[in-house]
C-alpha cells in the first residue's frame, strides 16, 4: 500500500497527462476502495460495482485535486459518496426482491425473443439500457449462453452477470409499464 | 483480465492531462467579479438610489451591507468547498456565523415587533426586477463553476448557491432602492432567502451528477 505522498505524486503526474502514473494511481487505490466497501456491501457483485463506480468518479473529479494537499481525504470523500449511492441501490434492490423477485429465478426467466415481432419491439428498449445490462441480457437471454461461458467471454464475474440481468429485466419491465401507461 | 482491470486500462488510456480546478479562493474571486457585473448591470438599468451619498455615512447601513456581502461570499465559498472532495469542515460551515450574527442583530433591533409580521406580496419584500436577475444570475454563475468540480453534496451545493445569489441580490438591491430598508423587512428578506435554499436544494441532484460510465 502506497503512502499518501506517493499517491499525491502519482495523481499530480496523472493530472499532467502521465498515463502510466494514472494507471498506477488507480491500481494503488483499489485495495483501499475494496476495504471501504467490504465492510458494508455483502455481495461481491455489489462490491465490484462500487469499486468501478468510484474509479469512474475519481476519473471525473481528478481535476479537483490540489497538489500539496493530502490525497486520502480527497479519495475517501469521493468513495464515501459513491458508497452511500451503492448502499441506496442495494437497499432498493432488496426491497424489489422482497416483493417477490428472487435473483435465483433469473435462470428460469424465458429467453427474450430474437427476430420475431416482439423482439423488434424490445430492441429500442434494450438500446436504452446501460452497456453492462444490455450485454448481460444479450449473452444470457438472447444468445442463450451459460453463465460460465458469458463470464469467460466478457470478463464479468458470474455474480455481476446475475445482478446485471436482474437489473436489466427490472428496467425493461419499468420501460414497458411506462409505454403501456402512455398508450 | 477482470472488468476492473479493464476499466483501469481504459481510464488510463483516456487520461489525458486535465486543467486543474483553480483554488477555492480564486474561484470565489471570479464569482464575485461576475456577479458584481450583474449588480452593475442592474445599477445601469435602474440607477443608484438618490440618497446613497447620505446612507453610506450611516455605520448601521454599512454594517448591513457588509453582512449581506459577507453572507454571499461566505455561502459561495462554502458551496465551492463542498464541490471539492476532502476540504475541511470549517470551510463548509464558514457562512453560518456571519448569517447568525446578521439575523441576531436584526432580531435585537426588532424585539416584539416581529410578532406583527404580515407581508402579502413578493414586491413588498424584494424588487421584482433587480432581485430575480441578480439572485438567479448569481446562483447560476456559481452552479456553472461547481459543475466543473465534483458532485459530492449536490443538494448542499445548490442550497448554498441560492443563498449566495440571494444575499448578493440583497446587497445590490440596497444600492438601487431605498424602500426595502426597515429591519422587519430585512428579517423577512433573510428568512425568505434561507427558505429558498432548502426548498430548491433538491434540484441539485439534477444539476450536479456523476457521469455514468
Amino acid at each position: 500500500m502506497l503512502e499518501d505522498v506517493d499517491l499525491a505524486a502519482l495523481l499530480a503526474a496523472a493530472q499532467a497527462g502521465d498515463r502510466r502514473a494514472y494507471a498506477a494511481f488507480l491500481a494503488a487505490v483499489l485495495p483501499l476502495l475494496r476495504a471501504m466497501g467490504r465492510g458494508k456491501l455483502n455481495s461481491p457483485a455489489d462490491l465490484d460495482d462500487f469499486v468501478q463506480d468510484t474509479l469512474l468518479s475519481l476519473h471525473q473529479a481528478r481535476a479537483t485535486y490540489q497538489p500539496g494537499r493530502p490525497v486520502l481525504p480527497w479519495l475517501q470523500a469521493i468513495a464515501r459518496n459513491r458508497l452511500s449511492d451503492a448502499l441506496r441501490r442495494t437497499y432498493r434492490r432488496r426491497e424489489v426482491e422482497s416483493q417477490g423477485h428472487d435473483p435465483e429465478m433469473l435462470e428460469n426467466v424465458p429467453h427474450l425473443p430474437g427476430d420475431d415481432g416482439e423482439g423488434r419491439e424490445l430492441a429500442p428498449l434494450l438500446a436504452q439500457l446501460p452497456d453492462r445490462q444490455r450485454a448481460a441480457l444479450a449473452m444470457l437471454k438472447i444468445r442463450g449462453m451459460s453463465l460460465r461461458d458469458a463470464s469467460a467471454e466478457s470478463g464479468i464475474s458470474v455474480g455481476a452477470l446475475k445482478v446485471a440481468v436482474h437489473r436489466g429485466i427490472a428496467n425493461l419491465r419499468q420501460m414497458l409499464d411506462r409505454e403501456n401507461d402512455h398508450d | 483480465m477482470t472488468d476492473t482491470a479493464r476499466l483501469i486500462d481504459q481510464l488510463a488510456a483516456e487520461g489525458a492531462g486535465v486543467r486543474r480546478l483553480p483554488r477555492p479562493l480564486w474561484r470565489l474571486l471570479r464569482w464575485l467579479c461576475l456577479s458584481s457585473l450583474l449588480v452593475l448591470a442592474m445599477v445601469g438599468i435602474e440607477g443608484l438610489r438618490p440618497d446613497l451619498a447620505q446612507v453610506v455615512q450611516r455605520p448601521v447601513w454599512l454594517a448591513q451591507q457588509g453582512l449581506a456581502l459577507g453572507t454571499a461570499l461566505a455561502a459561495a465559498y462554502a458551496g465551492i468547498a463542498f464541490s471539492v472532495p476532502g476540504r475541511e469542515r470549517w470551510e463548509k460551515l464558514v457562512w453560518l456565523p456571519i448569517l447568525g450574527f446578521w439575523l441576531s442583530a436584526i432580531w435585537a433591533t426588532l424585539g416584539p415587533m416581529a410578532a406583527a409580521l404580515a407581508v402579502t406580496d413578493f414586491s413588498e419584500i424584494f424588487c421584482p426586477h433587480c432581485f430575480p436577475v441578480i439572485s438567479i444570475g448569481g446562483a447560476c454563475l456559481l452552479a456553472w463553476d461547481m459543475r466543473r468540480a465534483a458532485p459530492i453534496a449536490p443538494a448542499r451545493m445548490m442550497g448554498l448557491s441560492l443563498v449566495a445569489g440571494c444575499s448578493m441580490a440583497l446587497f445590490g438591491e440596497r444600492l438601487i432602492h431605498d424602500e426595502f430598508e426597515a429591519p422587519l423587512l430585512m428579517l423577512v428578506q433573510i428568512l425568505a432567502i434561507l427558505a429558498a435554499g432548502p426548498l430548491l436544494a433538491p434540484l441539485g441532484r439534477v444539476v450536479f451528477r456523476w457521469k455514468r460510465g
